[in-house]
């Protein structure tokens, strides 16, 4: 990975910044697989802009990630993979059995979280923090349709325990124009007030 | 090991919103020989459990509900000057850590944790701040 910081801005702005994104997303979600659960990924397939609508899978974990604009990144899982990484992250703690379900879902939350905040250290720029919200989970196989300004990446991994797919949704080049436009806005009025 | 100080057992109060994190934690700690007193899982319940049970230590989450990590530190810092917190979080943004340090933090562990680590850290911020308590 090159040392120049990625933006949230350019990552919706430029498709190669959005490749680079989902490559570290797609990097750190296998070592963790590997380091934290003991699964190995078998493939990792990249899309993007071919997707108009989100299918998520058995449990999803979502997190938005703010800068001077939000991605929203979503984790969605197979049943039989999100059963086994919690079975493997949960060993040698005591849970009752009718707390399973809410535990499952605790690890997909965590799991995100972890993943994110440490791919975040790629976006760093001196004096700016980039706020990650709290998990929130989503039960059930459902379909999410794009809106459409909006831009879908998505990751599919393979692993030797189930499959995942890694959403990440970006609010679009209008968006980013009317920042630019305010950002101008902005200069024009403190020059003028400067003259 | 002989010749090898032990380490006193310290009453630690685990902060973080993930329910998995805070049983694995309290395990962690456990089996390095520490107690869990408390734990809470926002920082608006962070600092009412401070106050009830004055824990040695603290590990706080950064991202959390209703009041972060950072802002549960500065209500902890400013109420007990004295206190020891360890920021634990999955964020590895230099920002974070220098914001954390600002308001008072004495340590920072990144997520995944392992024991060894935690271990380690519990020991050199007591070790350097623990006469002052």
């Amino acid at each position: 990975m090159e040392n120049k910081p990625l933006t949230v801005e350019n990552v919706i702005k430029t498709e190669a910044d959005g490749k680079k994104l989902i490559e570290a997303i797609a990097h750190r979600t296998s070592s963790f697989l590997m380091e934290e659960v003991s699964i190995n990924t078998l493939q990792t397939n990249y899309e993007i802009d071919k997707i108009n609508k989100l299918e998520l899978k058995y449990l999803t974990s979502i997190i938005v990630v703010e800068d001077d604009v939000k991605l929203t990144l979503a984790f969605s899982f197979e049943k039989k993979l999100i059963e086994n990484i919690f079975k493997e992250y949960s060993k040698g703690i005591e849970i009752d059995d009718d707390e399973v379900q809410i535990y499952v879902e605790e690890t997909a939350g965590d799991m995100i979280n972890i993943v994110m905040g440490n791919v975040l250290s790629y976006f760093q720029q001196f004096g700016k923090t980039i706020l990650i919200s709290s998990p929130i989970i989503i039960n059930g196989a459902k379909s999410i349709s794009r809106y459409k300004d909006s831009r879908f990446y998505s990751i599919d991994i393979s692993t030797d325990n189930g499959e995942m797919v890694i959403y990440c949704i970006t609010p679009g080049e209008k968006i980013i124009s009317h920042l630019e436009n305010g950002r101008r806005e902005k200069d024009e009025k403190y020059e003028h007030s400067r003259s | 090991m002989e010749g090898e100080k032990k380490m006193k057992s310290m009453n630690i109060l685990v902060v973080d919103d993930s329910l998995i994190t805070i049983k694995k934690m309290t395990k962690m700690i456990e089996d390095i020989g520490h107690n869990v007193v408390a734990n809470a899982r926002s920082g608006i319940e962070a600092i009412k459990q401070y106050e009830i049970f004055k824990p040695d230590i603290v590990t706080m989450d950064i991202t959390m509900p209703e009041m972060n990590g950072i802002e549960a530190l500065k209500r902890i810092m400013e109420k007990d000057s004295s206190a020891i917190v360890i920021m634990v979080t999955s964020h590895g943004q230099e920002q974070m850590v220098i914001n954390s340090v600002e308001v008072g933090a004495k340590g920072y562990l990144l997520k995944p944790l392992k024991e060894e680590q935690l271990k380690n850290c519990i020991e050199k911020v007591y070790e350097k701040y623990g006469e002052a308590k």
